[in-house]
């Protein structure tokens, strides 16, 4: 017996509990709905989270873009990209603003994001008082309770270590007045992004079995003191050796003949554009020189 | 009745998340040819788009048990009182006491677990924009004006149940043309002066 894949792979009643699963996500800003997380062909911790809510909720109108660490082309990437296509056949592309399905894992691209897009994001750990209370039963009536002295405490033992908040990627946001919440370990360069942002945010935990949101247009405010405030990477005096851009996050490469460090766009696709638009700007150039 | 369970369910779930996610914003459901006979081919639709196994559901409106008896016979899901319900269908029809019993006696979730909370998808006269209400909350970028036919006494009795946030009703509204908004309970609702 040859078995005939279903649409999207998940069966009917996957997609529908986590589809009621977003939807309370989404009424509940930075609240973690627990779901029952699926089986997935691919290994937990490589995006099966993110993967479960782009099948529950493409269509086969979506056009679906997915990128790892900003780029479209890694395995990660790949590899959700084809299991997805062959499964519902949907168009995929690499241009930002075309998609209107986004999975990613780490990033949220640089090219601002629209009211018609989701951005889904792969998550491995959503709680982000875990790493000072290891009980969910305790982390939840945490959330109940409103009670975020935990990552307050974990900021200020940072600023007394190392004179900063030495969070790299992840660093805790406050979502709606309301919840301490994740967002996924995007770098703090991110964060800003997800305030008032113009488009859906859904995160997705496969192991942790979470799912929560960030709806378009809600405050969201990375946490920090008024004397420590919050500061993104700095990329002063930096620019990528691709398309010569100074405002993008950018990757540290060595050079291995030299040692030297030189730099390059994360986001590639956004990195790609700008090389094309500078590329056409040169032909005018030429054109007009002649 | 002739639809597409995969794509149709998929497509209503879409229009429903959107309007979930820009509360007041108006999107028009589709038909359905051979509507079920008691309830609006709107309703049914979401029926078949929520509803399974896992959770409960409760009808109020005229005819009643023929719904509750045709959505679980289609979907498997139970029919439980309204305290207990996860998804409380209104049907058109309903006088406003009622509705407001309905919002009284729903649940609100916990603290712990404010997800657990009921859902009621409300069938109203007409969804509009003219001014009446004005939302503002998240997903709204300043505020949308619309307008609820009918809903003058239970947009009061939902403050009330949702004063406690994350603590809260979610609202699926469909009106007569199957024009569908939603009000999760985030969206704060403010009565416009009329001139």
């Amino acid at each position: 017996m040859k078995l005939q894949t279903h649409f999207a792979l998940l069966d009917e009643g996957s997609k529908q509990e986590i589809r009621r699963t977003i939807l309370k996500a989404v009424a509940i800003p930075g609240y973690q709905v627990p779901f029952a997380s699926r089986e997935m062909p691919i290994a937990r911790g490589w995006g099966t989270g993110g993967l479960q809510i782009t099948l529950s909720i493409i269509g086969k109108k979506d056009i679906l873009k997915v990128i790892d660490q900003g780029s479209d082309e890694s395995v990660n990437a790949v590899n959700i990209k084809k299991l997805v296509t062959k499964t519902t056949a949907v168009e995929t592309t690499d241009e930002t603003k075309e998609a209107t399905l986004i999975q990613s894992r780490h990033r949220i691209p640089e090219v601002p994001l629209k009211s018609n897009q989701i951005l889904v994001l792969q998550v491995p750990i959503p709680e982000p008082l875990r790493q000072i209370e290891a009980s969910e039963l305790k982390t939840k009536a945490l959330h109940a309770e409103q009670e975020y002295s935990g990552a307050w405490l974990m900021l200020f033992e940072q600023i007394m270590k190392y004179g900063k908040t030495a969070t790299d990627a992840d660093h805790p946001v406050l979502v709606h007045n309301r919840y301490v919440m994740a967002p996924s370990p995007i770098p703090k360069y991110d964060n800003d992004k997800i305030h008032q942002s113009e488009a859906l945010l859904l995160f997705g935990a496969g192991r942790e079995k979470k799912i929560y949101a960030v709806p378009p247009f809600t405050n969201v405010t990375s946490l920090a003191f008024e004397d420590y405030p919050f500061e993104v990477e700095s990329f002063e005096g930096k620019a990528c050796h691709l398309c010569k851009t100074t405002k993008a996050f950018m990757d540290e490469l060595v050079d291995e003949l030299t040692n030297e460090p030189y730099y390059a766009c994360n986001d590639t696709s956004a990195c790609l554009s700008r090389l094309n638009q500078n590329e056409a700007r040169m032909e005018v150039d030429v054109h007009v020189a002649k | 009745m002739l639809m597409d369970r995969v794509h149709d369910t998929q497509e209503v779930f879409r229009m429903t998340l959107d309007c979930m996610v820009k509360p007041g914003v108006i999107q028009e459901m589709m038909y359905i040819s051979e509507p079920p006979v008691y309830c609006s081919s709107a309703m049914f639709l979401q029926a078949i788009t929520l509803l399974d196994g896992e959770v409960s559901f409760h009808v109020i409106g005229q005819n009643s048990t023929q719904v509750e008896n045709y959505f679980s016979s289609i979907t498997f899901s139970k029919v439980a009182p309204i305290e207990e319900a996860n998804y409380i269908f209104i049907l058109q029809g309903v006088d406003s006491q009622m509705i407001q019993a309905a919002i009284q006696q729903a649940n609100i979730g916990t603290l712990e677990n404010p997800q657990q909370s009921a859902t009621i998808l409300l069938e109203v006269e007409q969804l509009s924009n003219n001014e009446q209400l004005k939302f503002t909350g998240p997903g709204i970028q300043e505020m949308h004006i619309v307008q609820i036919a009918g809903s003058d006494q239970w947009i009061a009795k939902r403050a009330e149940r949702n004063r406690e946030y994350p603590l809260g009703i979610d609202f699926i509204l469909i009106d007569e043309k199957a024009r569908l908004m939603c009000i999760p309970r985030t969206t704060r609702i403010e009565k416009l002066e009329v001139l």
